[in-house]
């Protein structure tokens, strides 16, 4: 199951060694990284107080026994996943399911009872804006150039600034939005009145036409009766049909009809206890996975006319949502998400070694991005990620990659050939990113792997574990400073699992160059990948790593996981496993290409089905 | 009707770079309730460091023989109080854990910091500033460990040029259309915020009425959010009702902007909270400078760029970058402390320097080890002559660290401290520290 997105074990110690040992519990290790988020957002009473607070729970997937690194069985009594582990059900901060009735938020007609079968969604829910997500928002309904400001912070959550529960508007963001809605209303009133109104009457008709209008598109769905009172009034106290339109916009522009995306529905007259999302919720919803923007004009009409009800309607949607050219927004943005890639802008690098520019930084970034979309629509798979002999590449990253043959800044399908490591792993973003500024980083690329890649949680470092350090300039390669992890016994324990798989990234330095030596020796890329289905597999350069990635469950499943996470917002409810298990099962029919991955994501029944909240 | 006057604030406050040329009058907090000896709380948060380094050995209680990490602090040692060996009880040391400014884990008790207690009671006790608290900095690719409310991890104002809309330009002036003129641009904005956030208000109470208690308590925190903008209006209304209430002048500055070096930013955040300050918009302000898990350091002071954790921490040998990068931390408290020493206090009683409580917390007390039982913190400030002076030097001898965050509770004149921390903390302020 997707790990917490920070770090335990990612240390580049040269040496560690005990001092004033205290031993994790082989439950507290795996238990206490999740505390945090875990205890916040499991309150007893499902209460409030949560809120906001509630990360994923990742006590899922394979764990690793802090004392004897070998998977650990779960004893919770959670269901199979599909390589025979099992995984804990974890709590949720969802509270109830079917609600109780009589409380605000439940259908008195619908009973509160607990679903007895397995495939149940998760609960209803309000998902804020990320910020991109707003600035879209905002660029449809404004249209171009209208002035952008950092009005809400997006929370890091597992990797990804995408949780339904930790983004909210709080503290000073609602004067931010205010001050910033009324600046952008006022900038669209003087420059793009005519994509805001298409009348300009002070009188109620037009006010009519005008909530009518904008509304429907703010709000992603047409205003109520209460709305369109509300905002009647608002046009009619001002003096003017601009100082009334101003004040209208600058509010829709804050309105929480605008900020949370409602994933709440209508209770399933077919299904007790069941709510299925509106034709609206549902088009938001693909809108903003696929292109990270708002329904346009045309989808919502299709959301109007009910042509969002059957699964060939949504599949229709998607699809054509996928042919735009926003769909790279949605598509990139989890890519550079899932792999921890998006920092790579303000990442250190030594200078001295590679003077590593902004636009070098990006164009690293645009090749997996562009990669990933590339595989998407030539029909790839998940195991092609690893797999795939080509990349996508401008002139200044083929230069740097030594390749040539590339000419412009556009980026271009390129064969390796075998001048380079296939897929994700061998791609300077992933490479640079995870590494020290002045070298590679067998620790970071192996937690890299473990944790986002196979979705095995390591133990945090233990408490008091003396890790001084011995002198860098003693070893001569990276294999020797790295050595000491497996000769202590306790650094072993967790780094065992780690710098073998670190290892087989040798090949590549700090910046994804290739290198053939180190230290005037031969690099040695060999190593282990233990603690895996039919492991462990012995290792020697990335390309044995990724053969065995290309066709791991595991590694299928992982991802699958984690771009649950990005689409849902949550990674856990009750009964999510199902949910799980029917997405993994229909992106094996379709040979898990990445289209069919996401399509099953689309499918399963929490997309479009939920329960009380 | 607000009105500026020109002054030469900008000089003699020495805060000339920053500045925009004109001055802001602010009506003063609605009640200018002395609770305490300290008036301002102004918390510097960074990660855990090195002890063995850290510690200033031959210190005692009243004189100071500073570390080479600490060894910048020298300029403050007349107001300057350093404690060690203060034990977290299990609440902090290892990544993510939450005792730093909170003396508690995640337990029955709904999880708050010292910041948001502080900015809590003060408001309960009568202290009505325009902006409750201000939690500006750290690093936005990380998940928020530090300040808490209602269990929940805040997330700080991360940009300073949000920080600097947030803070200063609530008072904006307002958009002018045609038929305007029979009302007066100021009382046209705030008539029509106070209709924006009647409407906004009642679509969230709609949108509430549908949701379950978990899904209601996000639109509970935007209603508390709307609310302290409710606050801040009235404020500014009854300014715009009293023009003649002149009582507090201070200097709104220019936009900072954002950069890219999570550290300098946090200067600039630090800039804008003493600002805050000035204008009395606040009294309690905290200024995060990175992430324990995470922060990319570019800094010439510091030396070649790379991770403050894993590379200054985990993988130098010696820990120069460490070193430095403490250095130019402990230059920046001195420089926050020289700032406050040099602005005027809004109710004209000496400095604002006089009147803060500054505190260097962390959220870890030995990270080379990941551990909670070597916590640290330094405290400077006037803080209305709460702490003691001379230069001193405390050896906490294993007591809990929770204890001095009681100490800021009682500077602050906060009478009722049982709200912070769990069960277990251990509430008794450090005797020593106080003058």
């Amino acid at each position: 199951m997707p790990s917490l997105s920070w770090r335990r074990g990612n240390h580049d110690m040269q040496r560690c060694l005990p001092s004033l040992v205290v031993m994790l519990l082989a439950a507290g290790c795996t238990g206490s990284i999740h505390k945090a988020g875990t205890d916040a957002g499991n309150d007893a009473d499902g209460s409030a107080a949560g809120a906001g607070a509630g990360t994923a729970t990742t006590t899922g997937g394979v764990v690793l026994d802090p004392v004897t690194g070998e998977p650990i069985a779960d004893t919770s009594g959670g269901s199979a996943g599909p390589n025979g582990t099992t995984s804990p059900t974890g709590g949720t901060s969802a509270g109830t399911t079917g609600g109780t009735p009589g409380e605000p938020g439940s259908d008195p007609t619908v009973p509160a009872t607990p679903l007895a079968d397995c495939d149940t969604p998760g609960p209803r829910l309000i998902r804020r804006l990320t910020a991109a997500q707003y600035a879209n928002t905002l660029e449809q309904l404004l249209g171009e150039g209208f002035p952008t400001e950092e009005v809400l912070s997006d929370p890091a959550v597992m990797g990804f600034h995408v949780d339904a529960d930790a983004a909210l508007v709080s503290d000073l963001t609602a004067e931010l939005l205010m001050n910033y809605a009324e600046r952008a209303a006022a900038w669209a009133i003087e420059n793009q009145l005519w994509k805001i109104s298409s009348c300009n009457s002070h009188d109620q008709a037009c006010h009519e036409q005008v909530i009518r209008q904008f509304g429907r598109r703010a709000f992603r769905q047409d205003p109520t009766s209460e709305q369109m009172q509300t905002y009647l009034q608002l046009f009619a106290a001002e003096p003017s049909f601009e100082a009334g339109l101003h004040v209208v916009v600058s509010t829709m522009l804050q309105s929480p009809y605008l900020l949370y995306r409602r994933e709440l529905g209508e209770p399933d007259p077919e299904s007790a206890g069941e709510y299925r999302l509106t034709p609206y919720e549902v088009a938001s919803q693909l809108s903003y996975l696929i292109t990270d923007s708002p329904p346009d004009d045309q989808l919502l009409d299709a959301a109007a006319q009910g042509r969002l009800s059957t699964r060939e309607d949504i599949d229709q949607v998607a699809l054509g949502l996928l042919s735009k050219e926003e769909a790279k927004l949605g598509l990139g943005k989890f890519v550079q998400g899932w792999l921890e890639v998006d920092d790579l802008p303000k990442k250190a690098k030594d200078p001295s070694i590679y003077d590593l520019s902004a636009s070098m930084r990006q164009a690293m970034l645009d090749e997996t991005s562009q990669f990933f979309l590339q595989l998407f629509q030539t029909g790839g798979s998940i195991g092609e990620l690893y797999a795939a002999d080509f990349t996508m590449l401008n002139q200044p990253l083929a230069d740097f990659y030594g390749l040539g043959g590339v000419s412009g800044d556009a980026f271009t399908r390129v064969s390796l050939d075998g001048r380079r490591a296939t897929g994700i792993l061998g791609h300077a973003a992933f490479l640079t990113e995870h590494a020290l500024p002045d070298n590679s980083s067998p620790v970071q690329r192996g937690v890299t792997v473990r944790e986002r890649l196979l979705c095995q949680d390591l133990p945090p470092v233990p408490e008091d574990l003396d890790t001084n350090l011995a002198d860098p300039d003693g070893f001569a390669t990276n294999r020797e400073r790295y050595a000491e992890h497996s000769a202590n016994v306790v650094c072993a324990q967790c780094h065992r699992s780690i710098d073998p798989v670190g290892f087989a990234f040798e090949e590549y330095d700090a910046f994804g160059r290739i290198r053939a030596e180190e230290g005037g020796s031969p690099v040695d890329a060999s190593g282990e990948l233990s603690n895996v289905v039919g492991g462990p597999i012995p290792l020697d350069g990335l390309g044995s790593l990724n053969d065995y990635l290309a066709t791991s469950d595991e590694a299928r499943s992982c991802l699958i996981r984690y771009w649950s996470y990005y689409a849902y917002g949550r990674d856990e409810w009750q009964e999510h496993e199902c949910n799980h298990d029917a997405i993994r099962a229909e992106a094996a029919e379709g040979g898990y290409t990445l289209q069919n991955t996401l399509m099953a994501i689309i499918h399963a029944q929490h997309f479009t089905r939920r329960v009380a909240d | 009707m607000r009105k500026c006057n020109r002054r030469d604030f900008i000089a003699a406050a020495g805060l000339g770079v920053l500045f925009a040329p004109y001055v802001r009058l602010i009506t003063p907090s609605q009640a200018q309730t002395e609770l305490g000896p300290a008036k301002y709380l102004f918390i510097f948060f960074t990660a855990g460091t090195e002890p063995a380094v850290w510690s200033p050995r031959g210190s005692t209680a009243s004189s100071l023989s500073h570390s080479v990490m600490t060894e910048p602090l020298a300029p403050l040692n007349q107001n300057l109080v350093l404690v060690e060996r203060l034990d977290s009880m299990g609440t902090a040391g290892s990544h993510g854990g939450t005792g730093g400014l909170t003396g508690a884990n995640f337990s029955g008790k709904p999880l708050i910091s010292v910041d948001q207690y502080v900015s809590d009671q003060l408001r309960s006790a009568g202290v009505k500033t325009q902006i409750p608290n201000l939690i500006l900095g750290g690093v936005s690719s990380e998940q928020q460990t530090t300040f808490f409310r209602d269990n929940r991890a805040i997330t700080p104002i991360f940009s300073p040029s949000a920080a600097h809309a947030a803070i200063f330009s609530g008072g904006g002036g307002g958009t002018v259309f045609p038929g305007d003129s029979s009302e007066p641009a100021e009382e046209a904005r705030l008539r029509r915020r106070r209709s924006m956030l009647d409407a906004l208000n009642g679509e969230i109470a709609e949108l509430s009425q549908t949701l379950g208690a978990h899904e209601r308590a996000k639109l509970e925190a935007h209603t508390e959010s709307l609310r302290q903008m409710e606050e801040r209006l009235a404020q500014q209304e009854e300014q715009a009702q009293n023009p003649d209430q002149m009582p507090v002048e201070c200097t709104s500055p220019a936009d900072p902007g954002v950069g890219s070096e999570a550290l300098l930013n946090a200067v600039l955040h630090m800039d804008l909270a003493i600002n805050a300050f000035a204008c009395d918009l606040t009294r309690v302000a905290a200024v995060q400078f990175g992430h324990h898990q995470n922060t990319q350091v570019n800094l010439a002071e510091v030396g070649a760029p790379g991770d403050w954790h894993n590379g200054f921490i985990h993988s130098d040998n010696p820990r120069t970058r460490l070193v430095n990068l403490e250095r130019w931390l402990a230059q920046q408290f001195v420089a926050a402390a020289n700032k406050l020493k040099e602005t005027p206090a809004p109710d004209g009683n000496g400095t604002l320097f006089d009147q803060t409580l500054m505190i260097w917390a962390r959220d870890m007390g030995d990270a080379v080890s990941h551990n909670g039982t070597d916590m640290r913190f330094v405290l400077s400030g006037g803080a209305g002559g709460y702490l003691r002076t001379g230069g001193s030097y405390i050896d906490g001898g294993g007591q809990a660290h929770s204890k001095v965050l009681f100490n800021v509770l009682e500077a602050m004149g906060i009478s009722d401290p049982s709200g912070l921390g769990d069960e277990n903390t251990n509430r008794e302020p450090l005797g020593d520290i106080r003058a």
